[in-house]
């Protein structure tokens, strides 16, 4: 159960920060720039779904011009937080943080959806109920439940989107398979925490233990505390109480395991520790983040000698919105890659716009986060790359899901899977 | 409403927007006003936009055409409800013709992406308004946009040899064509320039192509006293040069885009004249010593050379980032394009400083100084009543200052919405009576763009 009691969220101390939501959409001088960079903009072609069209929602809201109707709703979820406008806006005009202001309102005054509601506030923070849906989930997938369920379309349309997007998971999750701590071979040379994020826990396990495992040779000692959800699909579904609740657990738990630096696989987990905790909690966060190819490639510049890894492929990497844009990685996982024997790097046209999952984003609105993906899709075929690399695990997701409806025959992994 | 249901047929029902949350998108443009249309309507053809017409023209309805909503005049808002005619969806490249160097193009193609194609055929298109990654071809023309190449190679509508358009009434017509010399009849293509969509909706442009200049350096001259750079920019024009961009920013302007433009801007100098040559190789060099010349001859205090095409896109991308930084100084930005005769820049500047003394405000000097078409933008706060007031006393000052010095209200924005009021100044009586005429005889039930350039 959760350690904490979650049920006062009343009482908890959400951010208190000092930037107002005025000071954050009067930076809009509605010059329009962001038309040029929005992938939601780019596919449907109108004014409402760009950053600038936004911002001018929300401030209108503001100001009382507007109400928030079932349409303002609705507009206010065309984003997938990419944060491409942010980067391009000769104002730096946060977007992400404006539209999870204005969801977070929206859940404020009107409350969330009866599945988000109870997956939040009952699912993402209980490791038990969790770990026996996952269980559940795994062992009808392997006894072929799923491909009955596809063949007699049963469900009704909004779950079988849900399905047809749930990916197969793991048999028994990630940290069920690791101990608590984990030693290096020789003198331990830093503590470090490695917080594994609810797809390398219940999908991608063989990629968490990769990361655990080069953790250990690269001279860490691997702190795995029990964890929960990062937070971020109640965050973005504008939940702020449950997500700021999610971020006091797991930064107490880290802290109590007094890690130096905390290290994920995952980009969206890495970047909502990084730039979402603080926010959240009013204050910055006791130890280091990094994502685990920029604590490799800083500390290990060091270690890479030994981490030999073998691979012979032409490789391509996508650049995660979370990664290379919050947390500032884009150099590092590409150094990595070059240093295994075997890999050749191609890289791919806009390498770093947006793949279309963007979490629940490609529930809602399935078509478009597939329409989006695609255009990604068309740039890794033209490099004609036999593996593509990403450091987040949603994006991976979306990638092998696209690639399989083309019958392309190429590999996705985390660029961590490639040092065998 | 009958006229939704109608214009759900005519466009179809996805590309009508009736909501008020919809609707409220289409409200704005570049400029802080808000102007809320009854119904938007992207049109996918041009006989969608014909039917359109026809029908606003029965029932009355005011149509406000539409390009990416970039304007800084007003030009594109609906002032009076009405319909919201968005022709982005309009933006195929239907020819481009290398043997007679023109492009052939439907009103929403983005102009940096036409710039980009036809330089990969050895071409060039010229005009460069600083939105130039997402505003329209339509806009473009409909505004007659220019940019800082304007001083070297014009601005949109010397570019512009033929159009077809869509009358007030609702015929299809054509103007002009591939040919440079026309002169069968009125000239209806200029004419269209820059009317600011009030006399009718361009469909189709044909356009003039250049060959793209083979070599370009730019030069970053730094000033210590403002009115020594004006004097340096009329040198270089002395001198013989013309150069493809002579742009100035008065301190404010560097203060506003040093973030953006790192450290090769010194925040202690009063002015930066940013200058470009281009042409032959050989005569680039030639004519880029004459400008280093010109500059030192009026103490710049430094003159460097952007060396790679990476240095000059910084610096190029700090100067396109001042106009819309400036509201991290206050959220609400007049920006003003009167334009004077070259000589009377020192002057115009001169007057501009007094200006901002007077009425104490945040006003900030950039733009196209070799053509004199400046950018005072004044930057203030829409909820503070006693500045707006001063800033409106001031943009009269700065247009008087204008016309008193030979030149005119707006270089390349157009007047749209907000120097509406300021066109008999300029025009006279008899003067704007006969423009007034032109809009009344083509477009009898003031059906496109009302509430435009003249005030009601």
């Amino acid at each position: 159960m959760c350690p904490e009691n979650c049920n006062q969220l009343d009482n908890l101390k959400t951010a208190q920060t000092t930037v107002t939501d005025n000071d954050l959409v009067d930076l809009c001088s509605r010059c329009g720039k962001c038309r040029s960079v929005c992938p939601v903009f780019t596919e449907l072609r109108a004014e409402p779904y760009v950053a600038r069209g936004k911002v001018q929602l929300y401030k209108a809201l503001l100001n009382g011009t507007l109400e928030a109707t079932e349409k303002y709703r609705e507009l206010i979820s065309f984003c997938l937080l990419c944060g491409r406008c942010t980067e391009n806006c000769p104002n730096g005009v946060a977007t992400e943080q404006i539209v999870l202001r204005a969801r977070s309102k929206l859940v404020d005054s009107s409350g969330l959806p009866f599945i988000k509601r109870n997956v939040f506030q009952h699912l993402l923070k209980d490791n038990g109920r969790l770990n026996r849906l996952a269980g559940w989930l795994s062992i009808s997938q392997r006894w072929g439940l799923r491909s009955l369920v596809r063949k007699t379309g049963l469900l009704p349309s909004p779950l079988k989107n849900i399905e047809q997007l749930m990916p197969d998971l793991a048999a028994k999750p990630l940290r069920s398979q690791l101990p608590g701590v984990l030693n290096p071979p020789g003198r331990v040379k830093i503590k470090v925490g490695y917080f594994t994020g609810c797809l390398s826990q219940y999908v991608f396990t063989a990629t968490g233990k990769n990361v655990a495992r080069v953790l250990c040779q690269s001279g860490a000692q691997v702190v795995i505390p029990e964890q929960y959800c990062c937070g971020m699909p109640a965050l973005s579904a504008g939940d702020k109480a449950n997500s700021a609740a999610l971020a006091r657990i797991n930064v107490a738990a880290f802290q109590s395991a007094a890690v130096e630096v905390l290290i994920t696989d995952c980009a969206t987990c890495g970047s909502t520790w990084q730039k979402w905790y603080p926010e959240l909690l009013g204050e910055e966060l006791p130890f280091k983040v990094m994502d685990i190819s920029q604590f490799l490639a800083q500390w290990s510049g060091l270690y890479t000698q030994r981490l030999s890894g073998q691979a012979s492929a032409l490789v391509t990497y996508h650049d995660p919105c979370h990664l290379a844009r919050h947390m500032r990685v884009r150099e590092e996982p590409r150094v990595l890659l070059r240093s295994i024997p075997g890999v050749e790097m191609v890289e791919m046209q806009e390498s770093d716009s947006c793949c279309g999952a963007s979490g629940s984003f490609q529930l809602e609105h399935q078509e478009l986060s597939t329409r989006i993906g695609e255009r990604k899709i068309e740039h890794i075929l033209a490099t004609g790359a036999r593996v593509v690399a990403t450091g987040c695990p949603s994006c991976r997701l979306q990638l092998a899901r696209l690639l399989q409806v083309r019958d392309a025959d190429i590999a996705v992994v985390h660029p961590i899977d490639l040092f065998k | 409403m009958a006229l939704l249901t109608q214009l759900g047929k005519i466009a179809g029902d996805h590309n009508v927007f009736s909501s008020r949350e919809e609707r409220f998108c289409y409200a704005y443009d570049g400029t802080y006003h808000l102007h809320l249309p009854d119904v938007v309507v992207k049109p996918q053809s041009v006989e969608q936009i014909v039917k359109i017409i026809k029908l606003a023209n029965d029932s009355g309805t005011p149509v406000f055409p539409r390009g990416a909503g970039t304007g800084l005049s007003g030009g594109s808002l609906p002032v009076r409800g009405g319909i919201a005619l968005v022709l982005t969806d309009l933006d195929r490249i239907l020819e481009i013709d290398d043997a007679n160097q023109v492009a052939v193009v439907e009103p929403g193609v983005i102009t940096g992406q036409l710039q980009a194609m036809v330089e990969e055929r050895g071409m060039f298109y010229p005009p460069d308004p600083g939105s130039l990654e997402v505003c329209t071809i339509g806009g473009n023309i409909a505004e007659c946009a220019g940019g800082p190449r304007g001083v070297k190679y014009g601005v949109t509508g010397d570019y512009v040899l033929g159009l077809e358009l869509v009358t007030p009434t609702g015929d299809l017509i054509h103007t002009g064509g591939k040919t440079i010399k026309n002169v069968t009849g009125y000239d209806l293509t200029r004419l269209m320039v820059g009317s600011e969509g009030t006399l009718g909706i361009v469909t189709k442009a044909i356009l003039r192509l250049i060959p793209l200049p083979k070599a370009v350096k730019t030069v970053l001259a730094v000033f210590n006293d403002l009115l020594q750079a004006s004097e340096a920019i009329l040198d270089v024009f002395r001198s013989g040069v013309t150069p493809a961009t002579m742009e100035i920013m008065d301190a404010e302007a560097i203060k506003c885009v040093i973030e953006q433009a790192g450290a090769q801007l010194p925040l202690d100098a009063e002015a930066i004249l940013l200058i470009e040559v281009d042409g032959l190789p050989s005569a680039v060099e030639e004519e880029l010593a004459a400008v280093a010349e010109s500059c030192l001859r009026h103490q710049a205090r430094s003159v460097e050379t952007a060396g790679t095409a990476e240095e000059r896109n910084l610096l190029w991308q700090a100067r396109r980032a001042i106009s819309p930084s400036l509201v991290k100084l206050k959220p609400t930005k007049i920006s003003e394009d009167a334009t004077v005769p070259r000589a009377q820049v020192p002057t115009m500047i001169r007057r501009l400083q007094h200006i901002r003394e007077k009425y104490s405000l945040n006003l900030v000097i950039f733009g196209h100084a070799g053509d004199g078409n400046l950018h005072p933008n004044i930057i203030a706060d829409e909820r503070d009543a006693g500045e707006m007031a001063r800033v409106e006393a001031a943009v009269g000052e700065i247009f008087q200052a204008a016309l008193e010095l030979g030149g005119t209200l707006s270089g390349e924005h157009g007047i749209g919405l907000m120097k509406a009021p300021y066109m008999l100044a300029e025009l006279g009586a008899p003067g704007l009576a006969y423009m007034r005429r032109i809009k009344q005889s083509l477009d009898p039930n003031n059906i496109l763009n009302p509430g435009k350039i003249f005030s009601s």
